[in-house]
């Protein structure tokens, strides 16, 4: 009647995105939700009943597990010196060992890792998030993060469900404009710096070997070898961790990720090494 | 953690042409720990008849006292070997004394008869056997051991084909059970020895 | 029988005998007769059994297991107890074990029953002594036991309980041999048993079982009186 006004078409436009919003837009990939239970259930009861020890094998999460890392000084002018982190393999559910090669150093960006140790999926989905957000960052402030923030960014991220049942015990180490560091963050929302770091059920076996062995300056060949021991070690005693030794060298300039050595091979080396007697005679 | 996994431990007999093999891991933990990697879990009852006790280790060396008390007594009261038919009847009978408050062991029982017939059987914590003719598993490692001697087992195996079949059984059982491991001991039982052998395994 | 309170009434006389247990042999001693014999492939049980014409029969060979029989002279209530005892201690060893009781152990068992019974307080001896016939799988091999209220135990390849047990004896010494065969072993032992018969012997006052690999079996009246027949 009054012909088109300006206000007619605003309102077309909204409309034409509404409809492009509704039927041709690809889902947004930026705001991953979860979804929720029904009213009235809680996620830690849901949990329990569902995924506990009581529940099946199959429904159980993989834990299980030896991480470690720890920073060193260059002892002679040809090593690199940087930090070390080194790992297992072994995904079990209770006593049964669901996988012998899983890897547990999870990149983050190409200076950072972040080790696993708790719900794999938990850390394997955490730590891609943290990934985006590093990457988002740099190319947003045309700078690289520092580890600092990275693992800040994970912990309060993790800190935002805390008591939901997360399981997660991870160590972010990586190099920046401070140097060589390593957080160890948790589900509980915890945040640390620690130069000698060990996170798993056989954490405490590899802190054993650390403490005892570890010096502030050393090669790189006696760091690697510290990182294996410690993780041999913690394997042989602990069996929730097994398989093989995924070990990464984090230098000032670049990521070394060295060949998975087989775990039970290194006892026998070691033990070799130590002149200690393997054979076995069973007494009636 | 249920009890019956608190120290870990697996044993498996198998059945052949007039021998019967008998394994066991060699680990002891407590829970995920391991505290030692040279505890057998199989025992010498007689010359031709072993028994293996699974389960939680403080109680398998009871009822292997027990056994033991029991066997002594019987063989001198009938001065004659004891048979390893009557033995787990034995065995079966000393668990379900205990009914209604068990000993957390499962018990296996492997041997040669007087006419050198194989005789192999496991039983639940209170005694029930179940005897067959191929092959028994107990312990943590039962449910990977009976798939894998599935595989292994073949009729009517001479000595060291059964050998072959035990040690290969068992060593793919610690491949995947995080509670037992560590080494391994097989009794392979003749009509005329034992012969006795200790295996690498995997030591995580 | 350990928890009676009271005293033992078998006390040693000042010569060193137990006089409770010489009358107990004498209530044996003026028993009917039993004979047992062990043939190569079995063994004989054979005993009086008089009753009187009023009285329906009572059995005096009784079986224990499968394998296992017995027979008595002496005291048939007192009888009756130690074979409730013996069945129960075989079926508790079948328990146990899975498989049947040899039969030296039941002897050695019911042995140490009858001997608890000369040492306890509030009790007598049995009245009675056993003939026990078995039939052991490993080796197979027939087996005859005889087992006395002092708990003494004997093994025989052929004996006699009972009235005249002496003159028995006397004519098994003549007439055993290793060689025989089972049915000759019936034979035998009836005419062992026919020395001391007063009255004609007919299939009503002899009873007459055989252990051999398939069992323990009693004779009926039939078989009885067709052995009887061939004396």
């Amino acid at each position: 009647m009054w012909g088109e006004t300006f206000d007619d078409f605003e309102n077309d436009e909204g409309e034409m995105a509404m409809a492009k919003q509704n039927l041709i837009a690809e889902p947004a990939r930026a705001d991953f939700t979860f979804a929720k239970l029904p009213l009235g259930i809680q996620p830690v009861d849901f949990m329990k009943t569902h995924f506990a020890e009581t529940a099946g094998k199959s429904m159980q999460f993989r834990k299980g597990t030896t991480t470690l890392a720890f920073v060193y000084e260059p002892a002679t002018p040809a090593d690199k010196g940087g930090i070390i982190v080194a790992v297992d393999s072994r995904a079990s559910s209770g006593e049964y060992i669901s996988s012998k090669s899983v890897m547990k150093i999870l990149d983050i960006g190409d200076r950072m890792v972040a080790t696993m140790a708790g719900g794999a999926a938990d850390c394997q989905f955490w730590t891609r998030i943290v990934a985006k957000y590093c990457t988002l960052y740099e190319l947003r402030e045309k700078t690289s993060i520092t580890v600092s923030a990275a693992s800040k960014y994970f912990a309060n991220t993790l800190y935002g469900y805390r008591g939901q049942g997360l399981s997660v015990g991870s160590m972010v180490a990586g190099y920046d404009k401070k140097g060589p560091q390593i957080f160890k963050v948790d589900s509980e929302g915890d945040r640390c710096q620690l130069k000698v770091c060990s996170v798993g059920s056989g954490s405490l076996n590899a802190y054993g070997i650390l403490d005892n062995h570890y010096k502030p300056k050393m090669t790189d060949d006696e760091a690697r070898k510290l990182g294996l021991r410690a993780i041999m070690h913690a394997t042989y005693r602990d069996s929730g961790s097994g398989g093989v030794c995924n070990l990464c060298h984090i230098t000032p300039t670049e990521k070394i990720r060295l060949p998975p050595m087989d775990v039970s091979k290194l006892w026998y080396e070691f033990a070799d090494e130590l002149g200690r007697d393997i054979t076995y005679n069973p007494v009636e | 953690m249920s009890i019956m996994s608190y120290t870990g431990g697996t044993v498996v007999a198998m059945a052949g042409d007039e021998c019967v093999c008998i394994a066991s891991d060699l680990r002891i933990g407590e829970q995920m720990t391991t505290i030692a990697t040279d505890q057998k879990k199989v025992h010498k009852v007689t010359d031709k008849v072993y028994v293996g006790l699974a389960g939680f280790q403080s109680d398998a060396r009871t009822v292997l006292e027990k056994i033991m008390f029991r066997k002594n007594l019987y063989e001198l009261r009938e001065n004659r070997n004891i048979k390893p038919q009557v033995l787990s009847e034995m065995i079966s009978n000393l668990a379900y004394q205990h009914r209604f408050g068990s000993y957390f062991t499962e018990p296996l029982v492997a041997g040669l008869d007087d006419t050198n017939k194989p005789y192999i059987c496991c039983m639940d914590t209170i005694g029930c056997v179940s005897a067959p003719r191929d092959f028994v598993a107990v312990g943590t490692g039962q449910e990977y051991l009976l798939g894998v001697c599935e595989n292994f087992w073949r009729e009517n195996m001479k000595p060291d084909e059964l050998f072959e079949a035990t040690a290969q059984s068992i060593l793919s059982c610690l491949e995947r059970d995080a509670a037992s491991g560590w080494g391994a001991v097989v009794y392979t039982i003749t009509k005329d020895k034992v012969n006795v052998s200790t295996i690498k395994a995997r030591m995580d | 029988m350990g928890d009676h309170y009271g005293f033992s009434l078998t006390t040693f006389s000042p010569s060193g005998k137990l006089m409770q247990i010489e009358y107990a042999l004498n209530a044996v001693k003026n028993g009917q007769p039993s004979v047992g014999l062990r043939a190569k492939d079995g063994v004989v049980l054979a005993t009086e059994n008089v009753g009187s014409v009023l009285t329906d029969d009572q059995p005096k060979v009784e079986q224990i297991s499968k394998h296992i029989g017995c027979v008595y002279s002496g005291m048939g209530p007192d009888f009756r107890i130690l074979v409730k005892k013996a069945r129960k201690i075989a079926m508790e060893y079948e328990m146990m074990y899975g498989e049947e009781m040899p039969t030296i152990q039941l002897v050695t068992d019911i042995a140490a029953v009858m001997q608890e019974y000369t040492q306890s307080g509030g009790v007598r001896p049995f009245g009675a002594s056993l003939l026990i016939a078995g039939w052991d799988k490993n080796p197979g091999r027939p087996l005859l036991f005889q087992c006395d209220p002092s708990g003494a135990y004997f093994a025989w390849k052929a004996t006699a309980l009972g009235k005249n047990d002496v003159n028995a004896k006397t004519f098994l010494e003549k007439r055993f041999s290793e060689a025989l065969e089972l049915d000759d072993g019936i034979h035998t032992a009836l005419l062992t048993l026919r020395e001391s018969f007063d009255v004609g012997m007919n299939e009503n006052n002899v009873e007459v079982a055989v252990c051999n690999s398939t069992g323990f079996h009693r004779l009926t009246k039939q078989q009885v009186h067709d052995h009887l027949g061939t004396l």
